[in-house]
């Protein structure tokens, strides 16, 4: 393979310049700043593209090599997955609404981020950077759709997974997810790699990946523990970039520091959001249990977050704004995003339950500071209510956080009994917000902000199919009475009840 | 053997996904490349408008003067997707690394004839940055195209074009290693980093100063400010493609052989082989813009010939160089090529 | 803070190799052996010698076949024709 052929006289080091930043000029026909207009409006200063530092050397012919081997390995599981009807495999149909949320929620950012290092990879100036994100481009490509192939079968049979495209343009949950991404996308190439590179893939993605991964090994779901190791060894890659970038524009202006702090602050406090979906994930949708969120924050934030943040002192850069409310929040988000979609399962594409007695002395025992005192109350009432043939729904619309887009749900920080809630004004306009952290970032590009697609507003405006919230489920694509709805009453729940029944009679 | 799991006769719920299923009228079982690229793109509810140039949204087909009823009618003839694309790329570059080991062990370069070698490099090496303009013109387009159908497809087109301009680059790295072998002497007076990237570190300097490069040079570059995907389709992708490959890996290559220079051929081969692949692609792309349309066939027919305008001097003046004998007659020959592709388009 | 540097791969049988070579190269490394992964941890650097790589599978290796069973890493990468290294701090 080309880079790899040792030759007497040049390291892979050179070889690989030679082969990559080489391949660019300095245009002279079209001025430069025409030929790359959009990477120095965000005012962040390179005087030296030369000094990015490419921490993985791959020339396209190993890429395909390895790549390549990858995905007939993975295709092969993917195959044999459907062949053996691998869905009989999983622990318990519940989990599948995870990967539900997942199928909407997550695989198509994995699109969008293929669109969106495309255009860093043609954008920057420099092309040890632009390669990097071209070949990012091409793996994100990779992650949708190997997602969507290993979900197909799942699809096949359960319900909530048949529109996951439309349903991310317009569903109101998923605006969370949509709207985090179309931030970034929006955004300017370094802020773009500021939030998913280093904010999101670096700091944040084992908040997501290992306990997503993890879940399913625990859950016997075969098709997604295979496409997320084989992601994952993309993903190394990928926050490779994330810290570079964060270094480079560190390192070429002093100036370039408070910009790129305000970045992190606001990044940080968008992903957080973003993976309070992951928080219910864990603590209540997975029939096996593999960590409490609580315990994967202080792991994967407090402790590995805290070195990453010390070793970027040197450069002037502090640990993120509010991430002392986020910690504080460990005890109680879960809990609260549980409850709020237990509320709304009547406009959900997943369905949502109760924890049996099993499942609650796992959650006092993960969360002996809150569960017993704040949550299990309420959840003791929705279930009594339930056995009682009263199933509550709640069907008034949500206030809507002008920011994350996540309902106002959300405590004080300190007191869990008191909701949180703020706002701003803006050309006459009152704006709300959910925290402190999502007002900040609202109150700093207001004129970006108020052009929120805001889910609960735009049914009040009529734009989401009509009036009742039956037309605007419909609209959401949504099978009424099979996709959404408590677990209990569900199709899922009465085809996986046979399926087990059937396979014990076969024992 | 059989399975007791069969105990259970599973009926699915549904063959495929519901978008696709809407598509094709019926609930039948979808290919992969249907399933990986049907409606993928984002099409409404986008939340803020890029802070880079407002006046579009985050996906908009108003960044072409094209109009299509269905951007997924433009569909890639080799089904393409990640994992296929992937194993088809491994395949083809293993051939052609082959091919190069070959005439590098061999040390064919050496009996080359000083005046073929000089010109073979002078001619093939710079088309490395002609192919890193077109890998930049393809991410262009992936992002800003409609469709995941055609998008995707010029993602795979642009990491082919930086393959090709790695691999220009390893043709360059075995002439400096033919040279060394040639002339231990001149390796041994000079250090390392001097003569390893010589005549690469050369075929730069010609790229940006030489006379022989400036107008192809030019084309490129005006290439790169173009706004309207689709005319930067047509003009990289299809007009420049087929007037640069035509001469430099049709005609200059039989001219090369004509010269005894086969290895050059050997080297090259994948260039023809890749060119192949992905112009049934090119074709049916734009075949099908051209069939949707009065007023598509009109713009397309003038950005052909715009671009061809501006290609020719670029070709005139290799063919001047590089065989000044028959300069006008392979200038010629290049055109006929286009106008022949044009023509089957329906143009 | 003493920062740890950490490599975590596939649990399978191209990794078995690459993992004897960083046993034998880095004697204080801390190796933790999962049903699907082996995660490598060390205080100081942590090397991945091609030479010990290919003592171990007797045939050649490119240091980039590593690509095929990572699954993560932490510290900052050096990678060249004959080793890879990770470490923190040295930039």
């Amino acid at each position: 393979m080309t880079v790899h052929k040792r030759t007497k006289k040049m390291g892979i080091k050179e070889r690989y310049a030679s082969m990559t930043r080489d391949l660019g000029w300095e245009t002279s026909y079209q001025p430069m700043d025409k030929v790359f207009p959009y990477d120095t409006y965000e005012g962040i200063k390179i005087h030296d593209w030369d000094a990015w530092v490419d921490p993985f050397r791959l020339t396209m012919d190993a890429y395909w090599k390895y790549q390549s081997e990858k995905e007939r390995k993975l295709y092969a599981v993917i195959d044999s997955f459907a062949q053996n009807n691998g869905q009989l495999g999983i622990t318990d149909a519940r989990y599948l609404n995870a990967v539900k949320i997942f199928l909407t929620g997550v695989s198509p950012l994995e699109y969008a981020a293929h669109r969106g290092y495309a255009f860093t990879g043609r954008h920057f100036r420099g092309v040890g950077a632009r390669i990097a994100c071209q070949m990012q481009s091409v793996d994100e490509l990779r992650h949708a759709q190997t997602q969507l192939h290993s979900m197909s079968h799942y699809n096949k049979f359960f319900s909530g997974m048949h529109s996951h495209k439309m349903m991310h343009d317009r569903v109101w949950y998923l605006s969370v997810p949509k709207s985090f991404f179309d931030d970034a996308m929006t955004a300017g190439p370094f802020e773009f790699l500021t939030a998913i590179s280093f904010s999101f893939e670096y700091v944040l993605t084992n908040l997501l990946f290992v306990p997503f991964m993890s879940g399913a090994a625990h859950n016997g779901d075969m098709a997604t523990v295979t496409f997320g190791f084989s992601a994952q060894s993309d993903e190394a890659r990928h926050m490779t970039l994330g810290i570079e970038i964060i270094k480079f524009m560190l390192e070429q202006d002093e100036a370039n520091v408070p910009i790129v702090q305000r970045w992190i602050d606001k990044w940080f406090w968008r992903g957080y959001r973003m993976l309070a979906l992951v928080s219910m994930m864990m603590d209540y949708m997975l029939p096996k249990r593999v960590m409490s969120w609580k315990e994967a924050w202080e792991m994967y934030f407090e402790e590995a977050g805290a070195a990453l943040f010390e070793d970027l002192g040197r450069y002037g850069i502090r640990m993120p704004k509010y991430h002392e409310v986020a910690t504080w929040e460990k005890d109680h988000l879960s809990h609260q995003v549980w409850s709020t979609f237990y509320n709304y399962a009547g406009a959900a594409a997943f369905h949502t339950w109760m924890p049996n007695d099993n499942e609650k002395s796992w959650l006092k025992d993960k969360y002996p500071d809150s569960f017993e005192k704040h949550y299990e109350p309420r959840f003791d009432h929705f279930t009594a209510k339930k056995e009682a043939g009263e199933r509550f729904f709640n069907g008034s619309l949500p206030m809507l956080c002008n920011t994350c887009q996540i309902p106002l749900i959300f405590t004080e920080p300190g007191d869990p009994t008191t909701t949180c809630y703020r706002e701003s004004e803006y050309k006459d306009d009152k704006y709300h917000f959910c925290s402190d952290g999502c007002k900040d970032i609202f109150d700093y590009e207001p004129e970006k902000y108020i052009q929120s697609w805001m889910p609960v507003h735009q049914i009040y405006q009529g734009n989401c199919g009509g009036a009742e919230l039956e037309d605007v489920l419909k609209w959401y694509q949504m099978d009424l009475g099979v996709d959404n709805g408590d677990y209990h009453d569900s199709e899922d729940f009465k085809m996986w009840t046979e399926w087990s029944e059937n396979q014990k009679k076969a024992v | 053997m059989s399975l007791d799991i069969k105990v259970n006769v599973i009926k699915p719920k549904r063959q495929t996904y519901g978008n696709i299923a809407e598509r094709f009228g019926e609930d039948r079982p979808a290919s992969r490349y249907e399933e990986a690229t049907l409606d993928l793109e984002p099409k409404e509810n986008f939340h803020y408008r890029p802070t880079w140039d407002p006046s579009f949204e985050i996906y908009d087909e108003g960044r072409t003067k094209i109009k299509m009823e269905d951007w997924y009618e433009l569909k890639d003839p080799r089904q393409f997707y990640y994992g296929t694309y992937t194993i088809n790329r491994n395949k083809m570059f293993e051939g052609a690394d082959s091919q190069l080991n070959f005439v590098e062990n061999r040390n064919f370069l050496s009996s080359v004839d000083a005046e073929s070698r000089d010109l073979l490099k002078k001619i093939l090496l710079p088309l490395r940055h002609y192919e890193w303009g077109a890998n930049m013109n393809n991410m262009e387009i992936t992002r800003f195209g409609s469709g995941t159908s055609v998008t995707q497809a010029c993602a795979f087109d642009a990491m082919d074009r930086l393959g090709l301009a790695q691999l220009i680059c390893r043709i360059g790295l075995i002439f400096d290693a033919s040279m060394e072998d040639s002339d231990e002497d001149v390796a041994q007076k000079s250090d390392n980093a001097s003569v390893t990237a010589s005549c690469l570190h050369v075929t730069r300097v010609e790229w940006v100063g030489e006379d022989l490069w400036q107008p192809l040079r030019k084309a490129v570059e005006n290439s790169l400010v173009l706004k309207d995907w689709f005319e930067l389709f047509i003009a990289q992708n299809f007009v420049l493609d087929t007037l640069v490959y035509e001469f430099a890996h049709n005609h200059f290559d039989q001219f090369m052989s004509e010269r005894g220079v086969q290895s050059a051929s050997m080297m090259t081969e994948i260039f023809r082989t890749w060119f192949a692949d992905r112009d049934r692609w090119v074709t049916a792309v734009i075949k099908r813009v051209v069939n949707e349309s009065e007023e598509n066939k009109t713009l397309i027919s003038s950005w052909i010939d715009e671009w061809a305008e501006q290609a020719l001097p670029a070709i005139g003046a290799l063919a001047d160089y590089a065989m000044p004998d028959k300069s006008g007659e392979i200038t010629t020959a290049c055109m006929d090529e286009l106008d022949r592709k044009k023509s089957a388009i329906g143009l | 803070m003493v920062r740890t540097v950490s490599i975590t791969l596939l649990n399978n049988d191209d990794s078995r190799p690459v993992l004897q070579a960083i046993e034998q190269d880095n004697p204080d490394c801390e190796i933790q052996q999962l049903p699907s992964l082996i995660k490598v941890d060390t205080s100081g650097p942590l090397r991945i010698n091609r030479g010990s790589v290919e003592a171990f599978l007797g045939r050649d290796w490119e240091v980039q076949e590593l690509h095929l069973s990572l699954v993560s890493l932490s510290g900052e990468v050096d990678e060249d024709d004959d080793y890879f290294e990770l470490s923190w701090g040295k930039r």
